[in-house]
């Protein structure tokens, strides 16, 4: 195998498809980048058993060929070589690849292509979506997603296609967020899966690289992929049963508050800062102030306060300051509505519209 | 299907059932049980193939190949973290087994010294292993299968392996080690059905050498003072222990090429302790394996010193020893001989169980003195 490419161009590749390298796999070549020179293109190529990336890498093929590399050490030297015309070159019968950039000369292990897992490739008939849209509504779903695997269903993010509407939920059963987009689509009438939430924010990462417009999605039974720039990335769904979250936000509120967005969720970061140790934060509602205070043992306290337009009786309400914050600033209006029932019900968070839903579970206050 | 037993001598029973299996559609799990040295974790790669294969077992695809060679992410091989398999781990193949398999036919979990489940993990286990996913299949190896949970026993197929035939053993050196046919004889007579020891045997040096350090124990026992049969302990137990650094630098080399590949620095930390784990077990193998030698060589030797006694030359096993079984055979012996080989057979017994190996080792030549004295 030989070929010629430039430093810029490996580093971006590889910088793509690395974040489907296995981290902790008993079998090493799983933790290498497979390297596939072929007369039409360069593809490299990477998978987790969870997510592979597979990306193509702008160069000349001098001659064709396939090996892995470790992944790491790949990265490292792309990221070390001078700008310029990088060679990678693998001499029929030996193990190592060579790689060569001005006067700089790597010699690196690497393993057969043959023992490189087989990327799944779904097949059938995909549709596109926005992409500025539906990278909006990942962003903004999926941290709340929960990253405890001993809930599969939790760690993902339910999506619900149709032709003019993307949906999606997430929660982690401290928090859910849902948002309902308008994004124009081709999918033939409606479609709905759980994807990982990492999946998604990958996807995310990948896509906003990219000068694409839209996101190709080839979904099967136990697959989706999504394909953007001429970047692969297939993902495995979650099956399941996703916790039926209509039943989870009360269709009424006995109050609501609006702050300004800025001067809330600095405030509640700026607070938050001594709500430590699973200390919650207190949020106080009275007389016409917002007052957002928190204390904990041994470091100390700090207290806020805001004017705002309320009237009704004195109101105190923990949360865990994280949650609050992410739900605050995953509203990007001017202006935030906090809804509340009672100190032990949830709380929701949201801009003037209800296309995007915050609920967040409080804290009890002992006093 | 041909190709894929073709590496495992002398199992037609356990290789036909698993033929047929692959035929006919596999059970969702099986207890790969019999003596060590005879090819278990072999056929359990190979059954595993036939299973992920897309050919249903070709013995020659990428699949295939990648199974045997266990660098296939489908197939899983689970083995004892320290002393147990814990119910981590267990929790972690729950979780996943739930996963279509990513690429091959099936997903396969193959457990290596099954009997170390310790009890949570076994507990945890027991849902999954009766009612796993359609694509799921577990293949359980032992030697020791007495000490795992009825509970977990009963919910697998059986597949149990014997001792090697001495003329499949033979036939096996001479095949595939060129090993002339007269020593293969020998050697196979001499490893009694263990087809690796008999490999070793006839491949190293050192393995050689201690059989003839404990064959050489075992004339000189009898005639033993007491202080030289401490002397004869301490030998023995050497011997049982001396090829444990052995598998050290092997598994060394295999982690620096690891930490070579590793990402960050927990996953070196994870490399490191799981191959401190395989230097353990394959330690314990050896261990185990240098006791069974220990009882094989010594019950061999009277058991030959009572076939001499009788008159039956014919059938001796160490026929390389014949003259000096000769020389040191009292005339009328036999009952105290066979007295010495139940001896052995007694420790045998006691050493399958977790008791103290020197205490047991010395036990049986207080035994065997005491039948010859």
């Amino acid at each position: 195998m030989k070929l010629v490419t430039s430093k810029q161009a490996l580093v971006e590749c590889l910088g793509i498809v690395n974040k489907a390298v296995s981290s902790r796999s008993s079998i090493q070549v799983l933790s290498g980048v497979l390297i596939d020179a072929r007369p039409d293109g360069i593809v490299m190529s990477a998978t987790d058993m969870e997510i592979s990336i597979k990306a193509p890498l702008a160069g000349r093929v001098d001659q064709p060929g396939s090996l892995v590399v470790p992944a790491r050490i790949a990265s490292e030297i792309a990221r070390s070589l001078p700008t310029g015309e990088v060679t990678l070159e693998q001499r029929a019968g030996e193990t190592q690849v060579e790689i060569r950039a001005g006067e700089s000369l790597f010699d690196l292990h690497s393993l057969p292509a043959v023992d490189f897992p087989q990327l799944p490739a779904p097949v059938g008939d995909g549709f596109t979506v926005g992409k500025a849209a539906f990278l909006e509504t990942v962003d903004r779903v999926a941290p709340s997603a929960s990253r405890d695997e001993t809930r599969p269903v939790l760690t993902g993010v339910l999506i619900h296609f149709n032709k003019t509407d993307v949906r999606m939920v997430a929660t982690d059963s401290y928090r859910l967020s849902v948002k309902q987009t308008p994004i124009e689509s081709s999918v033939e009438n409606t479609l709905q899966a759980i994807v990982p939430a990492r999946t998604l924010l990958e996807l995310s990462r990948i896509a906003s690289g990219v000068a694409d417009d839209t996101i190709t999605i080839v979904p099967t039974e136990n697959q989706m992929l999504f394909q953007v720039g001429g970047i692969y990335l297939i993902s495995r769904l979650i099956d399941g049963q996703f916790p039926n979250y209509r039943q989870l936000i009360p269709e009424t509120f006995d109050y609501e508050v609006a702050v300004d967005h800025d001067e809330v969720l600095e405030a509640v970061r700026r607070v938050g800062l001594l709500a430590q140790k699973n200390a919650p934060l207190r949020l106080r509602f009275a007389d016409n102030t917002l007052a957002v205070s928190a204390e904990s043992q041994d470091v100390g306290k700090a207290h806020e306060a805001m004017p705002i337009q309320y009237s009704g009786d004195a109101l105190e309400i923990g949360f865990n300051p994280e949650f609050l914050e992410a739900g605050i600033a995953a509203v990007k209006e001017p202006t935030v509505y906090l809804r509340f029932i009672s100190p032990l019900r949830p709380g929701l968070v949201k801009g003037a519209s209800d296309d995007f839903l915050y609920l967040v579970m409080p804290i009890r206050l002992s006093d | 299907m041909r190709g894929l037993f073709t590496d495992i001598t002398g199992q037609e029973m356990a290789v036909g059932l698993l033929t047929r299996a692959l035929e006919q559609g596999a059970s969702h799990a099986y207890l790969f049980s019999g003596p060590p040295g005879v090819g278990k974790t072999e056929a359990a790669l190979a059954f595993a193939a036939g299973l992920a294969c897309p050919e249903g077992g070709c013995g020659v695809c990428a699949t295939c190949r990648r199974v045997k060679e266990g660098l296939h992410p489908d197939i899983e091989i689970v083995a004892p973290e320290g002393n147990f398999i814990r119910k981590e781990e267990i929790t972690e193949i729950n979780l996943h087994a739930v996963y279509r398999p990513y690429e091959a036919k099936a997903k396969v979990y193959i457990f290596l010294e099954a009997d170390s489940f310790n009890i949570e993990a076994a507990n945890a286990f027991l849902k999954t292993l009766e009612e796993p996913p359609g694509h799921v299949h577990f293949i359980l190896v032992t030697d020791r299968p007495e000490r795992l949970l009825p509970t977990i026993a009963s919910r697998c197929q059986l597949v149990t392996f014997s001792p090697v035939a001495a003329r499949a053993i033979a036939a096996d050196l001479s095949g595939r080690l060129g090993v002339k046919e007269r020593e293969a004889e020998l050697i196979a007579r001499v490893a009694g059905g263990n087809l690796s020891y008999a490999r070793e045997l006839a491949t190293s040096d050192t393995v050689r050498r201690q059989r003839d350090v404990l064959l050489d124990l075992a004339r000189d026992l009898p005639r033993a003072g007491l202080l030289d049969t401490e002397v004869a302990l301490d030998d023995a137990m050497a011997s049982v222990e001396s090829r444990e650094a052995e598998v050290v630098p092997e598994i060394k080399a295999e982690l620096k090429r690891a930490l070579e590949w590793a990402g960050d620095a927990r996953t070196k930390k994870w490399l490191e302790k799981r191959s401190e784990d395989k230097i353990k077990r394959q330690q314990r193998r050896l261990r185990t394996q240098g006791l069974q030698t220990l009882t094989h060589v010594f019950a061999g030797w009277y058991r030959d010193l009572a076939l001499v006694s009788a008159g039956a030359e014919d059938a001796v096993l160490n026929r390389d020893r014949l003259s000096e079984l000769q020389t040191v055979v009292r005339p009328g012996g036999l009952r105290a001989y066979t007295d010495a080989v139940e001896a052995v057979q007694k420790a045998e017994e006691r050493l399958r169980y977790n008791v103290d190996a020197r205490l047991a080792v010395g036990d049986m030549f207080r035994s065997i003195k005491e039948a010859l004295a």
